[in-house]
């Protein structure tokens, strides 16, 4: 494991896991690690923002710790509990059970930002679509990641003895507080060019041909640029989409091939219908078009 | 600071560097990025991480310590590129401000001399400094106009006149200009870069393209979108409904389980434990999403803004599965299957104003609301978010605001979105009245619509 890597080295490492960046992603993640910041990931849903902290948990060979955030996540869920079933079979094994004796690690679940805490070397955390938690568990956010401590009434104060490395990923469906976003390097991605695109087909799916590569970057560009969708497809759906193109036998899009594999890109009814009349009025001239 | 041969002091290379980042932050405030020290110190460790003269990584550095959300990322380059510039670049700025310095010493020349003509009492100067008469070049015409008036009126009657009033007058004119004085150097203090000649270059490039970084199209009063922008700002429209429907349908809050304990199937759970209570269960708690109620101002008043409410209205509609729309004027209209109903093209929903019954008519929001109570009392309950798009131009205000302050009680939350801007509620006492009840917000461009939804509506509930 190896925190200390040079720009170039991580740039290479990225590569070799398969995530095709270019430095406008990878420079804020190379400064999160040497100034030991959490990185804030921000854009739209499946241009690979999660993906950063599992390549970075494969690079660092790490585990990876993944703190998934809902509507009405509470600490319980994020931090820990106590184990509640176990402490009562203890008291039901031994009547001779003190207070103190419930009250120890062994009888405390561990939630991921505890479990991050208390790792016993340097883990990833990834807190994953954080602008889904409340204002007040944000703020309970930004002071562990400042302090990297937690008081727990019975036990006291249990500090990490390893910083983890943070990634927060945020959709930005709500403004995140100044506070925690001040205490953050902050990246946002963007979908991809085109020809970034293609590299990303290429590396992922080395079995698609250049040409249909290039053809379904283009028309997945256009996609996002050009038509006024309810949801704009990820690179996710760009990837599913060559996988079934090729397992179809397909070398090269025409009308009838999109229209018949639409829904491997577009998951709603009425995107399905906007893509339709878009092929209806010019074909592929505009989906084809750089 | 190290101290030369010479005897002078040399600058220091890192004081230099945190000086320009200082200024670079002063800029990036200026044009609305909240950057704070803590911000800057970043920046100064982000730069030593970097190779110094590679720009690209500069800039990548700088952006990621500084512009930390989606809208200050988008006008960031812009304002690095005006500000670090090559020294060519900076030369010609220092020559074209010069050149300014210069056409604005001679435009202040010739506002004195026409200072002097015009500051006159009994046909002789006043006798007024320099810089007297330059704060009152730099005034309004308005104001200007008003001291020329004083003297007018003072030189009214010559019969009458007594030329011992000169000094009385003179003295008058003086404390004028010196609270003028006083006045414009306090707002040329607020100005972004407080004098700084870098700063105020670096804003001045910032903002001299297209309308500080934004999408013009935020900027446009809503009833000023111009036609052909109109499929865009339609699309834009709809992006912000819909955000505006996540804001209020997402729950936020935890639920409180640990007072929701399902004893029947806890007991019944337990029983293979002889009793004891291991597994708890507890009662789920019934998610359930918000109804929006929408009432969209359709009178006279807001014919301008017509465009904006059925755009508006229609973009909700599209992801709110639990909506109601009414439009009002004199009475209430109930628009929801229709509004559903439509591909919300320009012409479909100009087909939907051209069929109601209350579009265009004046404005009473007390019978609407009253209707409302009346007819669709079903509506009114603890789950339910009243959203509320008007001028607050309206007769009946008092009886409105009754109905609203009971209705809060019976509801989640009113939000109001005010297509007159917040400055000129103060001059509407139906604004007042009504904003006690409601939560208003100012609405009258795209930008201020995304303002809306960046701040915390609706905190607390849910």
């Amino acid at each position: 494991m190896d925190f200390d890597l040079s720009n170039a080295e991580l740039a290479e490492a990225f590569r070799a896991y398969d995530y095709i960046c270019g430095q406008d992603v990878l420079l804020p993640v190379y400064l999160a690690l040497r100034l030991h910041k959490p990185l804030l990931v921000e854009g739209a849903p499946g241009v690979g923002k999660t993906e950063i902290a599992k390549v970075l948990a494969k690079i660092l060979d790490v585990e990876l710790i993944r703190l998934q955030c809902y509507e009405g996540l509470d600490e319980n869920k994020a931090l820990y509990e106590w184990n509640y079933q176990r402490q009562l079979l203890r008291i039901q094994m031994g009547r001779d059970a003190r207070e103190s004796d419930l009250f120890t690690e062994e009888y405390l679940l561990m939630r991921p930002l505890l479990r991050a805490i208390r790792s016993a070397t340097r883990p990833v955390l990834l807190i994953d679509e954080v602008d889904k938690v409340d204002e007040a568990f944000e703020a309970f956010l930004f002071e562990l990641l400042s302090d990297f401590q937690v008081s727990i009434p019975e036990l006291g104060t249990l500090t990490a003895d390893h910083i983890p490395v943070v990634v927060l990923t945020s959709n930005s469906e709500r403004e995140l507080s100044d506070g925690l976003k001040r205490r953050c390097i902050y990246l946002y991605i963007d979908f991809p060019s085109p020809e970034r695109e293609v590299e990303i087909i290429r590396a992922r799916a080395p079995a698609v041909p250049a040409a249909l590569a290039r053809q379904i970057s283009l028309a997945m560009h256009f996609l996002r640029t050009g038509l006024d969708l309810r949801k704009k497809p990820s690179i996710a759906e760009t990837l599913d989409w060559a996988q079934a193109l090729l397992s179809l036998g397909i070398g090269e899009l025409d009308a009838a091939v999109v229209a018949g594999t639409a829904g491997m890109i577009l998951k709603n009814h009425s995107d399905l219908e906007t893509l339709a009349r878009e092929l209806d009025a010019n074909g592929l001239k505009r989906l084809l078009n750089a | 600071m190290p101290t030369g041969s010479n005897g002078f002091s040399t600058p220091d290379p890192g004081l230099l560097l945190t000086l320009r980042l200082a200024r670079f932050a002063a800029v990036l405030r200026a044009a609305g990025i909240p950057v704070g020290s803590g911000e800057v110190i970043d920046a100064l460790d982000a730069l030593r991480e970097v190779d110094p003269l590679d720009r690209e990584q500069t800039r990548l550095a700088l952006s990621a310590t500084m512009a930390k959300d989606e809208r200050a990322h988008a006008s960031f380059d812009r304002l690095f590129a005006g500000f670090f510039i090559s020294p060519q670049e900076a030369a010609s700025r220092e020559s074209s401000r010069t050149a300014r310095e210069e056409l604005q010493a001679a435009e202040d020349r010739r506002r004195m001399g026409e200072g002097r003509a015009d500051l006159q009492f009994m046909g002789r100067q006043l006798d007024l400094t320099d810089e007297q008469l330059a704060t009152y070049s730099r005034l309004s015409a308005a104001q200007r106009e008003r001291l020329r008036e004083f003297l007018q009126r003072a030189d009214g009657d010559p019969a009458s006149l007594d030329p011992a009033l000169l000094p009385l007058v003179e003295h008058v004119v003086r404390e004028h200009l010196e609270r003028w004085r006083r006045q414009l150097a306090v707002a040329r203090r607020a100005a972004p870069g407080a004098n700084d000649e870098q700063i105020d270059d670096g804003y001045r490039g910032f903002v001299a393209g297209a309308g500080g970084g934004d999408d013009p199209l935020l900027q446009l009063d809503m009833q000023q979108i111009p036609a052909q922008e109109t499929g865009r700002a339609m699309a834009l429209i709809r992006k912000l409904a819909r955000r505006l429907a996540a804001r209020i349908m997402r729950r936020y809050r935890a639920a409180r389980r640990d007072e929701r304990i399902d004893f029947r199937r806890t007991i019944r759970a337990n029983y293979r434990y002889g009793g004891t209570l291991i597994d708890l269960r507890y009662r789920a708690r019934r998610l359930r999403k918000p109804r929006i109620v929408l009432i969209c101002d359709v009178s006279g008043s807001m014919a301008k803004y017509s465009s904006f409410t059925l755009y508006f209205a229609h973009g909700l509609a599209k992801v709110v599965s639990d909506l109601r729309a009414f439009l009002f004027a004199e009475d209430l209209e109930d628009v929801t299957p229709r509004l559903r109903a439509l591909a919300g093209t320009p012409s479909t929903l100009a087909g939907l104003a051209e069929g109601s019954k209350v579009w265009g008519k004046g404005t009473n929001l007390g019978i609407a609301l009253r209707r409302l109570e009346d007819e669709h009392d079903r509506l009114l309950t603890g789950n339910t978010v009243f959203v509320i798009v008007s001028d607050t131009k309206t007769l009946a205000a008092a009886e409105a605001a009754a109905i609203l302050a009971r209705m809060r009680a019976r509801v989640r939350g009113i939000i109001w979105l005010n297509t007159v801007p917040a400055d000129q509620w103060d001059t509407l006492p139906a604004a007042v009245l009504l904003a006690e009840h409601v939560d208003m917000y100012q609405c009258s461009s795209l930008g201020d619509l995304e303002t809306v939804l960046r701040r915390a509506i609706l905190v607390g509930t849910g």
